[in-house]
């Protein structure tokens, strides 16, 4: 089997022992390169070298950190799309990965990516392999990992995963959204009605710098606020809300409107096209320029998050 | 690429030209008008206003300057200030008369300020448009400007979208602002929500009588939300399926991100000049 025949492959390797990742790994990529498939080992640094090394030092394809390549689930899926579209387009057949998501960074985002990469990249000639350390990785995370792929390799074996499920069934089951501890605190900006998007940015953007994030993270916080904003003034209800929290290296911020939101934890996540300003756009920018987007819904209203830095 | 900013660095260089005011609130329409009129008299020009007498809704013109304590200015020169019922104002050669007057009394320039829903009720829509372009010819040779006041909601969408296809370089709402230079059209400010509709209607403006390229110039743009890349985009389009080219030039990081997040920076006819290309 190849990574070309019939769009994306997502696997999840379960394995016990670091020999058992290393063998896999290399078995995988041997095979890969035989078939003229362009690889890429997306591991923690330390993985990385012992790979490398067991396949005999050369390795034919890319080599990313972990944490690199997976800080937003969104920008990762567009960032594999344009690889592989550019791959192919240089002549690679499909395209095979190995990547650690680093899920217990922050388990709801990548829960999350986990189920909606079978959508957004399903047309796309990629084998992936997700791998997962048994012995480092909660129980019930592993149990809810095993849920969002539809193939599984344990212990030297790959089986279809009978108990695969849907993106949206996954996602009814696993992606549970609610109040952080730090939105029970004052807001160090509250707008209790935003009539002025600009009036919203001037009020955020002075105090956002005092978080010490990089300034292109609290710039693109601000973008991300401003079209959740604009969202809940097109397509909320009235009177939309606004809370602003700021944190040493944490940024979050809450709009809450009186409409009845929207549903589903796909939104702003990107399509299986990239197409410029398809319908959804403003809620595509919100999830690539922040670390996390989430809604809820509470006895104030319909609630959309935006968090950067800080972890989950 | 490289493109230098043209744009005058005097402030009053902003309230020069034909312009089409678009306040989005009365308060905004008022700071606007007042800094028009001190801009005007700083530069030794009288100022004519279209104006029926007896209007009691404080939003007279001497109620605003008297307001913003431009009034006493005003007054230090006679008849710098001076105002003309509508359909005097906008009586055919009116305007022309206005100019040879002012300037043969030794005023350096003249300035004639209006407010569009007047004119449209004194000449009917096409007739007041007709109008405003009859404006543009006759700044041909005289220090002639013009504020022409419209409020969104007060008059129709087509006569506001027409309005600033007469003024493309000289946009002035609430949040942003355009201007021509000899080879951009220059655009300062910011783009959410609340304006890029009207943002949409002088990108349609701009590529409705285009050559093969469109420069606009994002340099002193500090924000623009996804709508405002949406007016780009779509208002665009026509011009682009038919081999024309639009470039965004001086973007500020952020802005470039922003559209490369929204892939603009894929589409055929659309190139972003930031500076490292």
């Amino acid at each position: 089997m190849s990574a070309r025949s019939g769009g994306y492959i997502h696997d999840a390797l379960f394995y016990g022992s670091d020999s058992d990742l290393i063998e896999t790994s290399v078995k995988f990529f041997r095979d890969g390169a035989t078939a003229n498939e362009s690889l890429v080992l997306g591991c923690t640094p330390e993985q990385n070298a012992a790979i490398i090394e067991a396949y005999g030092g050369d390795f034919p394809g890319r080599v990313v950190e972990a944490g690199e390549s997976y800080r937003r689930a969104a920008e990762t899926i567009v960032a594999y799309q344009r690889l592989i579209d550019s791959d192919v387009q240089r002549g690679a057949h499909g395209v095979r990965v190995v990547a650690d998501v680093g899920i217990e960074a922050n388990p709801d985002e990548w829960l999350r990516y986990e189920a909606i990469v079978n959508r957004a990249l399903g047309p796309y000639p990629i084998w992936g392999v997700c791998v997962y350390d048994k012995r480092r990785v909660r129980r019930e995370m592993l149990e809810a990992v095993r849920d969002a792929h539809p193939f599984v390799v344990e212990d030297g074996v790959r089986e279809p995963n009978g108990g695969y499920l849907e993106p949206d069934v996954f996602l009814l089951k696993h992606a549970k959204t609610s109040r952080l501890p730090l939105e029970d605190e004052a807001p160090d900006v509250e707008m209790a009605e935003v009539r002025s998007l600009s009036a919203l940015r001037e009020a955020v953007a002075p105090i956002t710098t005092l978080s010490g994030l990089p300034e292109r993270d609290v710039t693109d916080f601000l973008y991300a606020l401003n079209e959740l904003a604009t969202n809940a003034l097109i397509h909320g209800g009235r009177p939309v809300r606004a809370r602003v929290w700021v944190r040493p290296g944490r940024l979050l911020a809450t709009v809450l409107d009186a409409g009845e939101g929207f549903t589903g934890s796909l939104a702003g996540y990107p399509d299986t096209a990239r197409k410029p300003l398809r319908p959804g756009s403003g809620l595509q920018v919100v999830r690539r320029l922040c670390d996390q987007f989430d809604t809820y819904v509470t006895d104030e209203g319909f609630t959309a998050r935006i968090r950067t830095g800080g972890g989950a | 690429v490289s493109v230098e900013h043209k744009q005058s660095s005097r402030p009053s260089a902003h309230w020069e030209g034909h312009l089409i005011l678009l306040s989005r609130t009365d308060a905004d329409s008022e700071v606007a008008v007042t800094s028009w009129v001190r801009a005007g008299l700083d530069a030794r020009a009288r100022i004519v206003y279209a104006e029926d007498a007896g209007r009691a809704d404080g939003h007279a013109v001497v109620d605003i300057l008297t307001r913003n304590g431009v009034d006493a200015l005003a007054a230090l020169v006679p008849s710098a200030l001076e105002r003309l019922p509508v359909a005097e104002f906008w009586a055919p050669g009116a305007i022309e008369a206005m100019c040879d007057e002012a300037l043969s009394e030794g005023f350096a320039s003249v300035r004639v300020l209006a407010v569009a829903a007047d004119g449209v009720s004194e000449l009917g829509e096409q007739g007041y448009l007709d109008a405003e372009r009859g404006v543009d010819d006759l700044r041909t040779g005289r220090p002639l400007h013009a504020l022409c006041r419209y409020a969104p909601g007060d008059i129709p969408d087509p006569v506001v979208a027409a309005g600033i296809a007469i003024h493309p370089g000289g946009v002035r709402e609430t949040l942003f602002r355009t201007s021509r230079t000899d080879d951009a059209l220059l655009i300062s400010g910011e783009i959410d929500a609340h304006n890029d509709p009207l943002f949409g209607y002088f990108i349609e403006a701009v590529m409705d009588t285009a050559g093969g390229l469109v420069r606009l110039d994002f340099g002193d743009v500090t924000f623009i939300g996804v709508g405002g890349v949406r007016s780009i985009v779509r208002g665009s389009a026509d011009f682009r399926s038919k081999g024309g080219t639009v470039e965004l030039v001086h973007p500020s990081p952020d802005i470039v991100r922003l559209l490369r997040v929204l892939s603009v920076d894929e589409l055929k006819g659309i190139e972003i000049r930031d500076g490292d290309s």
